[in-house]
C-alpha cells in the first residue's frame, strides 16, 4: 500500500489525545483513508493505525470538552465517549487510589508464595453450569483479606438505594495462579507467527534482535506439563512438551467447551514460537483462547525449575 | 521478549483479562505494574455495580423506581445514560437503553456469573408490556444538576455502553503502563505493542463457523468491538439473540456480525449494536458518519465495511 502512513514507536495515544483528535477530526477523518477502494477488501494484514491523522501531535493533557461545546464534534460520539471517561475518571480517581493501597497488601501476600509451583488443577470434565461458580470459590479464600467498604466517592444522593453489596467476583484468577506475576519465560522469541507483520513493524523500536537462543538459560525442564484453563463456555486442557529447555509442542489434550476448539488452533504454534502463554485475541472466541492462555500459563508454571 | 503480566477476572458476566508488556524492570515497577492492573479491574466492579440490570439495587435499577422526578445520579451513570441517549440520536432509535424491559421479557434475566434468575418484579408491574411503548425520548438529563428524570416507567439497559465504558476506564488506568491489552469478553482495547514489539492482532470470529475466524486485524490504539447474533441465544422464543430491534421489539435479524473499530470501546460497542439493528447498509453509513471503522457480515456473508476497513484487515 503506497499510501501507507507509518508511525513511529513512543507515539502512544491516551483518551485526552483522542478526545482532542475527535474535535480536529471527527466524521471527515474517513476522507484522509487511502484512496485504493478499488482494491479488494481484506487482501492480507496491513499495518494501519485507524487513529492516525496527519496535523495531530502526540500532546498529551487537552482539555476536556462536553457535549455540544463544539459544533464540530457535536455529533462525534467518539468525542463524547472520550469526554464521559475523563469525567467518570476525575469522579472516581480518589476512590480507585485507596483500592491500589488494598492490593499492595494482598498482593504482598501473594508474592510470598508465589514461588510455589502451581499443580494443575483436578482434571474432571464439570458441566459447564458448575465453571462459573470455580473462581468464585476462589473469591472466599482472598475476601479474608482485608477489604475495605466499597464507599462510592460519587454522590448517589436522590437516590435511595442502600449500599450495593460488592460484588462478590473472584480476587483471585485462573489465569494467575495465587496472584503470581507473570514470570514468563525468558527465552527468546522466534519471529511473530501467524500473521506476518507487515514491513513497518520493523521500524518500531521495540523490535529488537531478539538474542540468539544459546545465550539465554531457559527455565523450563524438560518433559511434558499440563493445564487446565477455565472458560464459561467449558474447559480446556493442555500440554506442554519442553525439549532442551524450549517449548516444541504446546496441543490442546481435551477440548470440553461448546465450541470446537479448532477456532483456536491458531494459537499453539504462537506458543511455540513466543516460547510463553501471550497469544493473541480473537474477537469473538475470547473465553477459549483465555481458557488456551490460561491452561498453557499453567503447564509452563508448572515445568519451570 | 519483555516480560508480560496477564491477569483474568471473571467481571461484568464475562473473562476479562488484561495484558501489560514490561514495567517490570525492578520490584517497584512490578508493583506498581500490579497495582495498576487491580485498579484497571476496580473499574469493572465499580462500573457493573453502577449500570447492572441483575441487580436490583444497582443505581441505575433504583433509578427506574423514580418515575416522573429528576433524580440526583452520580457522574458514573449520568455520563452512560448521556451517552446511551447521545447514540440513541445519532442512530434514529435503532440504539435504545430503554429496550430494559422487552429484554427481561425474553429471558435476558438471568446473571451470567451466578446463573440465577433476578427479579426486577419492582417496576414489571408498572412497565408497559409493549416493547415499543417507551423510547430513549422519555429519559431526560438535566446537565446542570446532574439528574435523570423518566417520564415514563421504564428499565434503562446500559449493556452496550457500561462494557465499553468499563474498558475504557481501565484503559485510562493503565494509559502510563503504554503496552498492554484488555479484553472483556470479546470487546477489546489494545494499546501501543504487543510482547513481539509489533501490532496487536485481534481476530474476528466467523459468525457462522465458530471454528474460523473471519479475519484478523493488526491495529493499537483502539477498541475492537464484536456483537455477534451467535451471542448469548436465550432459551425463551425460538433463540432470540441478544439484540433487539427497539422499534419493533424483535431481535433484529438482517445482520450475523458487526465489528467496530473505533478510539473508544464505548464507542465501538455502542455503535456495533446500533449498525447491527440498521443492518449493513445503513449500518455501514452510520460507522462512516461517526468516523469509525467497521465491517459488517450479513447472515449470507456478505461483507459490507468502511471505506477505510483495509487500513487494518
Amino acid at each position: 500500500m503506497a499510501n501507507r502512513r507509518k508511525r513511529g514507536r513512543g507515539s502512544f495515544r491516551g483518551l485526552e489525545e483522542v478526545l482532542k483528535r475527535g474535535e480536529n477530526g471527527g466524521p471527515q477523518s474517513v476522507s484522509t483513508a487511502p484512496e485504493n477502494d478499488t482494491r479488494p477488501l481484506f487482501c492480507g494484514p496491513i499495518i494501519a493505525d485507524p487513529m492516525d491523522q496527519p496535523g495531530q501531535t502526540s500532546e498529551a493533557g487537552s482539555p476536556q470538552k462536553g457535549r455540544g461545546s463544539s459544533s464540530k464534534i457535536a455529533n462525534s460520539l467518539v468525542a463524547l465517549s472520550s469526554a464521559a471517561v475523563l469525567t467518570v475518571y476525575a469522579a472516581g480517581y480518589l476512590r480507585t487510589r485507596s483500592a491500589a493501597a488494598r492490593f499492595a497488601v494482598v498482593e504482598a501476600a501473594a508474592d510470598r508464595k508465589a514461588d510455589v509451583p502451581i499443580a494443575a488443577p483436578p482434571p474432571a470434565a464439570p458441566p459447564r453450569d458448575v465453571v462459573d461458580a470455580r473462581p468464585v470459590e476462589t473469591a472466599a479464600v482472598v475476601a479474608t483479606s482485608p477489604v475495605p467498604k466499597r464507599e462510592a466517592d460519587v454522590p448517589r444522593s436522590g437516590v435511595a438505594s442502600p449500599e450495593t453489596p460488592p460484588v462478590q467476583v473472584a480476587d483471585s484468577t485462573p489465569s494467575t495462579p495465587g496472584a503470581a506475576p507473570a514470570e514468563e519465560p525468558t527465552a527468546p522469541p522466534s519471529p511473530p507467527p501467524t500473521t506476518d507483520p507487515a514491513p513497518a513493524v520493523a521500524d518500531s523500536a521495540k523490535a529488537e534482535p531478539p538474542a540468539p537462543p544459546a545465550a539465554r538459560e531457559s527455565k523450563f525442564k524438560d518433559g511434558t506439563y499440563k493445564g487446565w484453563g477455565y472458560s464459561r463456555h467449558g474447559d480446556i486442557e493442555a500440554a506442554v512438551v519442553i525439549q532442551d529447555g524450549r517449548v516444541v509442542s504446546a496441543e490442546i489434550t481435551q477440548c470440553l467447551t461448546r465450541y470446537s476448539c479448532s477456532v483456536i488452533d491458531a494459537l499453539p504454534p504462537q506458543v511455540i514460537s513466543r516460547q510463553n502463554a501471550f497469544v493473541d485475541l480473537i474477537s469473538g472466541a475470547t473465553e477459549s483462547a483465555n481458557a488456551y492462555s490460561n491452561a498453557i500459563f499453567r503447564a509452563l508454571v508448572a515445568s519451570q525449575k | 521478549m519483555p516480560d508480560v503480566y496477564i491477569r483474568t477476572l471473571m467481571l461484568m458476566s464475562t473473562w476479562v483479562s488484561i495484558q501489560v508488556v514490561g514495567h517490570a524492570a525492578n520490584q517497584q515497577q512490578a508493583t506498581d505494574r500490579r497495582e495498576s492492573v487491580e485498579r484497571a479491574f476496580e473499574w469493572f466492579r465499580r462500573v457493573e455495580e453502577c449500570c447492572t440490570r441483575f441487580d436490583p439495587e444497582s443505581e441505575m435499577m433504583q433509578l427506574s423506581t423514580h418515575i416522573g422526578v429528576p433524580v440526583p445520579v452520580s457522574e458514573l451513570l449520568y455520563e452512560a445514560v448521556q451517552f446511551a441517549l447521545a447514540v440513541a440520536e445519532e442512530s434514529g432509535g435503532a440504539f435504545d437503553p430503554t429496550v430494559g424491559h422487552p429484554m427481561d421479557t425474553r429471558g435476558f434475566n438471568h446473571e451470567y456469573r451466578t446463573g440465577r434468575a433476578v427479579a426486577t418484579d419492582l417496576v414489571k408491574q408498572t412497565v408497559s408490556d409493549s416493547p415499543t411503548a417507551v423510547s430513549y425520548r422519555d429519559v431526560v438529563l438535566n446537565p446542570d444538576g446532574k439528574t435523570i428524570t423518566l417520564h415514563r416507567p421504564l428499565i434503562l439497559d446500559l449493556g452496550a455502553v457500561a462494557k465499553g465504558l468499563a474498558i475504557d476506564m481501565a484503559a485510562r488506568e493503565l494509559r502510563h503502563m503504554e503496552d498492554y491489552s484488555i479484553d472483556a469478553g470479546g470487546d477489546v482495547y489494545v494499546a501501543g505493542c504487543n510482547p513481539d514489539g509489533g501490532l496487536w492482532s485481534v481476530g474476528i470470529r466467523h459468525p457462522r463457523c465458530d471454528d474460523q475466524l473471519i479475519d484478523s486485524l493488526r491495529v493499537s490504539n483502539v477498541a475492537v468491538c464484536t456483537s455477534g447474533d451467535y451471542e448469548r441465544r436465550t432459551s425463551a422464543e425460538g433463540g432470540a439473540h441478544h439484540i433487539l430491534d427497539p422499534r419493533t421489539g424483535a431481535s433484529a435479524d438482517a445482520v450475523a456480525s458487526v465489528t467496530v473499530v473505533a478510539p473508544t470501546a464505548m464507542a465501538a460497542d455502542a455503535l456495533a449494536t446500533a449498525a447491527f439493528v440498521l443492518g449493513p447498509v445503513a449500518g455501514v453509513q452510520l460507522l462512516e458518519r461517526q468516523g469509525v471503522t467497521g465491517l459488517i457480515v450479513s447472515p449470507t456473508l456478505e461483507r459490507y465495511s468502511t471505506r477505510d476497513m483495509s487500513r487494518v484487515g
